[in-house]
This record gives C-alpha cells, sequence and structure tokens, in this order.
C-alpha cells in the first residue's frame, strides 16, 4: 500500500483544486443535511404532540382536530364509555374536550399565516402535565385571557405577553402567559378558555375532539368498540400519537420529496464535478504513477491511493457540509402544516442517523467520482508514464 | 484563427474533462430550474386569479361557515353577481384512496366563474338535476367519469353518503385551476345535512365589474358589521396571496437553496478552469510574447468558462424539460392536483437559470484569469511543471 503521508501531501500540493472539490461537496451535503434535518425537525415535532397513552376522538374521516366537530350529545357518550372521572379537584381528568379554530394573524415581519386557537377546558393543566408556564401566569377559567406557545409568541402582531388580539369583532382576548411544552406543536398555539373559544365562534356546546386518558393499551379497542357501535355518531378513535403522525405525512413528505430531488441531482452534479477534477489531478501526475509502478507498487496499489485521495478530499467537504448544517440549527422555520392548516414553527433537528449519512452521501460522492479516474490513472504502462 | 475560434479550441483540447464538468452544470441548472417550478406553481394561482372576484368569509376563520340567508342580503346590499360554496371534504367511495377536491356549490356558480368552461347542454342538464355533479375533464380521465355515471360520495365534513350523477364535465384555459374538482349541488347537500349543519354556506364569491373589488368588499363587511357572525371579504388574489403568506419561510428557504446551487456550479466550474490555467501557463507566457495583452488572457479564460457553463446550459435546459415536463410535471399534476394543478418548467425560469449559470461560472473564471494575466512572460516560459 502507499503511504498516506503521499496521500496528505499530493493533496496540499494542490491546495485550490482540493478546497474547490470538497467546498464542491460540502455545499451538496449542506443542502441534504439541512433537508434532511428540516425533515426530521417537522415530525419530531408533531410527534411530541401525541401520546400513545391518549386516544383522540373526533369526526370519522377528519383530517385535522380543525376539520372535526363532535356536539354535546356524542361527547356524553364517549365520556360514559371512558372510565369515570376521578372525585376531588386537582385530579387528573380521564377526558378532555377541546375546540380548534385556525385563525389569521398578521406576523410581526409583515406578511402573516394561520394561527391555531384552542379551547381548553378547566383540567388542561392537570391531562397535559408536559406544559409549563415560562412566564406570565394561566388563563383564569372563564376569562377572556389566553396563554401563548413560546414558539409562537414574538412572530405574530398581538400573540406575546400583555397584548391582546381580537377573537371575534370587538372581543378582543389578552395574552397573560407564555407557555412550554417539551418543543411540541402545542408551543405553537394559542390556548384559552374552552368557553371564550366557544361563546366567541358562536359555537356554544360544541367542541373539535376529545382526549381520553387510556390506563391500558387495550381499552383503546374497548373505546373504539363503545364509540363507534353507534354509526350515527360518526366518531372515529385514533391513539394520539398515530393521529399527529399522520399529520406530520404531508408537510413532512413536501420537504421530504423536494430535499431527495435536490441532493441526487445535485449530488450527481458534484460527483461529476469530481470526476472532472480527479481526472486532472491523473493527467498531471502520470509522471509520478509511472515512479510509484517503476519503484514495484502494484497497480491495485495506485488505484487505491487515487480513489483514496478521492474520498479524503469528498469527506472533508461532507464534515464541513455537515459542520455548516449544524450551525443553522438556531434558525427556526414557521410553516404552514398541510393537515392542520395552521402555522408550526419547526426546528431542525439533527440526528445521528443524518449527520452519518450526509458523510456517507460525500464518501459515495468520493469513491464514485473517483474510480473512473483512478483507473485510468492506475493502467497507464509505467514506461509510457514516466517517458511523457 | 480569431480569438474566439481559440476559445472554442481550449474547450475541445480536453473534451472528457470538459464533457464532465458541462455535465455537473447541467445537473445544477436542472436542480435550480425544478425548485424554480415548484416556487412558481406555487405562486403561479395569485398571479392568475382574478382581482375582479371578491370571496367573503367568516370573519374569525375561514373554517367557520356563514348564514344562508347573507347571500340574499349581499345581493340586495350590493347589485353584485354573487354565488356561494361549500367545503364538502369528499371522496369517491369506489376510490377511497384517489384525492378529489369535492364542493356544494349554488346553480350560478358557473356564472361568477366563468373560466370553468361548460358546456351549454350539459349545464342545463346539471340544473336540472337535484344529483347532477359537473367535474373537471382531469378528475374525469383519472377516474374514467362518464356522462350519466353515478357517484358515490363519502365525506368527511358530513355524515352519510351520497348519490350524485355526472350531467358535466368542465375544462379550462387557466393553467392554475385544480382540474380534479367534482362540484355538486348545495340545494341538495343542504337538504340532508344534519342539523347543526343545515342552512350553512362556506363562503360567497362576488363578481364586482366596473366598481372595483375594494369598494364591492367594504360594502360586504359593512353589511355584516352588526350581525353576530361578521364578514371578511377581499379580492381573490389578495385571499390568494394571504395562503401563500403561510408559505414565505418555505418559499425564501427554496431561494437560499437556489442561491446554493449556484454557487456549486460556480466552485466546480471555477475549479475545473483553475486546473487548466496552472497546466496552461506555459502557452500564456508565449501568447504574451507574441504580444497579446493582460486582457486578452483574461478574455480567454472567462470566454472558456462561460463557454463551458453554456453549452452545460443548454444540456441542462434539454435535462430540465425531459425531467421536469415529461418526468416529475406530470407525477405531481396527477397525485397532488389540488396543491400543483400545473408543475410545468418556466420559460422565464430557464432563460433566468441559464443567464445565472454562465455569469457565475464567469465570476469564478475572474480569479484564475486574473493570475494568469499577471504572469510575465518571461517567468511563465522558464517555468517547469
Amino acid at each position: 500500500m502507499i503511504s498516506l503521508t503521499y496521500l496528505q501531501r499530493s493533496l496540499r500540493a494542490r491546495p485550490t483544486t482540493t478546497a474547490l472539490t470538497a467546498s464542491a461537496v460540502a455545499l451538496v451535503v449542506f443542502v441534504f443535511s439541512a433537508a434532511w434535518m428540516l425533515q426530521s425537525g417537522i415530525r419530531r415535532t408533531l410527534g411530541l404532540s401525541g401520546s400513545p397513552r391518549n386516544a383522540i376522538v373526533l369526526r370519522k374521516g377528519s383530517p385535522s382536530e380543525m376539520a372535526s366537530v363532535v356536539s354535546e350529545p356524542a361527547a356524553a357518550i364517549v365520556r360514559a364509555s371512558a372510565a369515570a372521572d376521578p372525585a376531588g379537584a386537582g385530579a387528573t381528568p380521564r377526558t378532555l374536550s377541546e375546540l380548534v379554530l385556525v385563525r389569521y394573524v398578521e406576523r410581526a415581519g409583515g406578511g402573516g399565516g394561520n394561527v391555531q386557537i384552542r379551547g381548553v377546558p378547566d383540567g388542561v393543566a392537570e391531562f397535559r402535565p408536559d406544559v409549563r408556564i415560562v412566564e406570565g401566569r394561566r388563563a383564569r377559567p372563564g376569562a377572556d385571557e389566553a396563554i401563548v406557545g413560546k414558539a409562537i409568541r414574538d412572530r405574530f402582531k398581538g400573540l406575546d405577553i400583555g397584548q391582546s388580539f381580537a377573537l371575534q369583532g370587538s372581543r378582543s382576548v389578552q395574552v397573560v402567559g407564555v407557555f412550554e411544552s417539551n418543543g411540541s406543536s402545542f408551543e405553537s398555539e394559542v390556548w384559552s378558555d374552552l368557553r371564550t373559544v366557544q361563546s366567541a365562534s358562536g359555537r356554544a356546546g360544541m367542541v373539535s375532539t376529545m382526549r381520553v386518558r387510556l390506563d391500558s393499551p387495550g381499552e383503546l379497542e374497548a373505546l373504539r368498540a363503545a364509540v363507534t357501535a353507534d354509526p350515527r355518531l360518526g366518531l372515529d378513535v385514533v391513539r394520539e400519537d398515530e393521529f399527529f403522525d399522520d399529520q406530520s405525512s404531508g408537510t413532512a413528505a413536501f420537504v421530504t420529496a423536494m430535499g431527495a430531488l435536490i441532493a441526487i441531482f445535485a449530488s450527481i452534479g458534484a460527483t461529476v464535478g469530481t470526476a472532472s477534477s480527479m481526472y486532472a489531478a491523473v493527467s498531471q501526475r502520470r509522471r509520478e504513477a509511472g515512479v510509484l509502478r517503476a519503484l514495484g507498487f502494484s497497480r491495485r496499489a495506485v488505484l487505491g491511493s487515487y480513489i483514496a485521495e478521492s474520498i479524503v478530499v469528498s469527506l472533508i467537504g461532507a464534515s464541513a457540509g455537515a459542520a455548516l448544517s449544524l450551525a443553522v440549527i438556531p434558525f427556526k422555520l414557521s410553516m404552514m402544516n398541510t393537515a392542520s392548516f395552521s402555522q408550526t414553527v419547526f426546528e431542525l433537528h439533527p440526528t445521528a442517523f443524518s449527520l452519518v449519512s450526509s458523510l456517507g452521501a460525500g464518501a459515495a460522492m468520493g469513491i464514485v467520482g473517483g474510480f473512473l479516474p483512478a483507473l485510468r490513472g492506475a493502467r497507464m504502462p509505467s514506461l509510457e508514464a514516466m517517458r511523457s | 484563427m480569431t480569438f474566439s475560434s481559440l476559445v472554442v479550441r481550449n474547450l475541445r483540447r480536453q473534451p472528457l474533462e470538459t464533457g464532465l464538468t458541462t455535465i455537473a452544470v447541467a445537473f445544477g441548472l436542472l436542480t435550480f430550474v425544478l425548485l424554480r417550478t415548484a416556487c412558481t406553481a406555487w405562486t403561479a394561482n395569485v398571479d392568475e386569479a382574478l382581482s375582479d372576484r371578491v370571496v367573503t368569509w367568516n370573519k374569525v376563520t375561514f373554517q367557520l361557515p356563514l348564514p344562508v340567508a347573507y347571500v340574499d342580503r349581499a345581493r340586495r346590499a350590493t347589485g353584485a353577481e354573487t354565488t356561494f360554496g361549500s367545503w364538502f371534504g369528499g371522496h369517491d367511495a369506489a376510490h377511497p384512496r384517489d384525492s378529489m377536491s369535492t364542493f356544494a356549490v349554488d346553480d350560478n356558480y358557473f356564472r361568477v366563474h366563468d373560466n370553468l368552461l361548460v358546456p351549454g347542454e350539459q349545464l342545463r342538464a346539471w340544473r336540472d338535476d337535484r344529483q347532477g355533479a359537473i367535474v373537471g375533464d382531469a378528475l374525469a380521465a383519472k377516474l374514467g367519469y362518464a356522462i350519466g355515471d353515478r357517484i358515490v360520495l363519502e365525506s368527511s365534513a358530513y355524515p352519510g353518503a351520497r348519490e350524485v350523477r355526472v350531467s358535466g364535465v368542465f375544462r379550462t384555459r387557466d393553467r392554475t385551476v385544480d382540474r380534479g374538482q367534482l362540484l355538486f349541488h348545495w340545494r341538495y347537500l343542504n337538504d340532508e345535512a344534519p342539523d347543526g349543519q343545515r342552512d350553512q354556506v362556506g363562503w360567497m364569491m362576488s363578481r364586482a365589474g366596473a366598481r372595483g373589488s375594494a369598494d364591492l368588499a367594504r360594502t360586504i363587511d359593512r353589511e355584516f358589521e352588526n350581525d353576530p357572525s361578521q364578514t371578511l371579504s377581499m379580492s381573490e388574489q389578495s385571499m390568494r396571496l394571504l395562503i401563500l403568506s403561510n408559505y414565505s419561510a418555505l418559499l425564501s428557504s427554496m431561494n437560499v437553496v437556489c442561491v446554493i446551487l449556484l454557487a456549486i456550479v460556480a466552485v466546480i466550474v471555477g475549479n475545473a478552469i483553475a486546473i487548466r490555467v496552472r497546466t496552461r501557463t506555459h502557452e500564456y507566457g508565449v501568447l504574451g510574447a507574441l504580444g497579446f495583452g493582460a486582457g486578452h488572457i483574461v478574455t480567454l479564460v472567462i470566454g472558456e468558462a462561460a463557454g463551458m457553463a453554456a453549452i452545460g446550459g443548454a444540456l441542462g435546459l434539454a435535462l430540465s424539460h425531459l425531467v421536469i415536463d415529461r418526468g416529475i410535471g406530470p407525477m405531481v399534476e396527477r397525485s397532488v392536483a389540488s396543491l400543483f394543478p400545473s408543475f410545468r418548467a418556466p420559460a422565464s425560469a430557464m432563460a433566468v437559470g441559464l443567464a445565472l449559470v454562465v455569469a457565475a461560472a464567469a465570476a469564478a473564471a475572474a480569479l484564475p484569469a486574473l493570475q494568469a494575466s499577471r504572469l510575465r512572460s518571461v517567468d511563465a516560459l522558464r517555468r517547469v511543471d
């Protein structure tokens, strides 16, 4: 085998070429890695909103919470099918009825977007213990007050602590607190009292969805059987985590498809670019290769050294690209979640898999781009090469 | 021998490297055009929307309905031609996996939406049939609907199943109209709607005519100012802009990626040119000794880069046409017609893309060109590789 020192020195001998070839790979890997992180960020944000311990009851076929309507009589039947609520104040309720609205709100920096507004009943703090107030206080039951998720607080007009926004006509709701929820999509919502949202939207007695706490996985089937037994209710029961998984599929699919196409086409471009510069490197070094062969190194050793060189250059580029993509993580993306038709703030979420596959893609570009030039370089008869 | 033929000869000297670089440029441009196509497809419906039409929603949110009585009040208050519809969220029970956009609409819907072209006798047949439905030509082709076919519709918004009959097929000249729609009578939907959903409409749509959409929108909203459900009216164009603003972050990140792609092209071409310049030091010395000035050598190097990018760009445009217009485009139009009714590479994006890759390549060649021109002939000729 040809020593690694040779490899290192030959890369250093052509610093511009090495740097430029690596940069092309770096830029491609950057786009690849960023798209991948966004896709997993979308899945994570929506995935965290659902728990396998909860069931969600909504109108059959509703693609989102917003599109679902559950009337009060139907809700009463669901409550009866679930195990009874424990008695006493502060106890965790077994069911949670909520009304979900989507409203267009102007953005702080111009433009605007749809914001999901959730009318929540009294027991919500106990039902969703992950939701913590980080500033201000909780909204008082029955008051025209609201709390906002920390992801959207400074992104929309009127949605920060102390400000107020119009829910309907002259009826405005004051923001009294900011909450967080482990980075789930709830952090992109506004929560107000259920009765406030119901009366402001003229939907008294109506809710969008119900959550039911499951004590054991078996309860889901029992609940489903009870709720779907009466087809006139037109309701369906889905496990909460599966529901939010479905929610993420639309937006995530667009990002994945677009990201994959860009990654494939751009990688072909970068691979061919690598091949082009490797061909140039190989033909510049005919004499060197001839000397190596004359010294007794086998063709395979020369081939291996050229390919190794190409892989090293690509890996340098890929690492730089991946590192660069980690640097853009602080930029969060407020984007329409196509399933819920509302703005959700997504983070770029790096995973071990995304980093490894970014480096893998870089190495692959090096192998594919370097192989044919290396073959040409290794095949050259040594005497002829030295004479040239 | 002219100066430009020197550029061409230089390009042909290393056919393999030149070829590979042009292919790299071609794929760079393809990716660029693909992204621009997605952006354009996304924003195109704003450009094609009629500013002459005014849409009216419930002011709280577009998802809440308006009482049907508002329609006549709006007609009386404005004298404008007004139609309405409700989102039905339906699918063909026989094809549950195929997406379609289903709306229950008023009888005069096609008079206001005159960009949906339905033959006169089909339109009359639709009006006379309580269960009649008009389908888009793309939907008819996809699911094989013919006039007279019965379709059982199921909905995610209304309980139960409804049977409709195909009375006609609409075509359109607009590229951004969703041709995967099925439109049936609101009356029919309303007759069998459950109590909580009866006598409600999703939105109203009015023609502004000469008075202008801003004035019409104001008049409508003023009419319902003191009612329990207030309205929000705006031109169809403003509405689409509003929907679009929800995607602004995605669109701007796609623009950032476009810039990165140009950088990739610049780096690849710049690299190829830098390598060439280094191997031709001797030649530049000769050119200099023959009396060619620095300007000539700069032109020679940049011309070669631009030529390489132009060839690659032309190849990329052909590739874009093949991959997007013949491959991805029709696939996207079939599967997500409601989001992207038209997904074709726009000529403007192709032209701009070509110009930008050539410019990027020329800019990337500037540094190697400058280095080549600065060589003193004596040094260049003395240097041994």
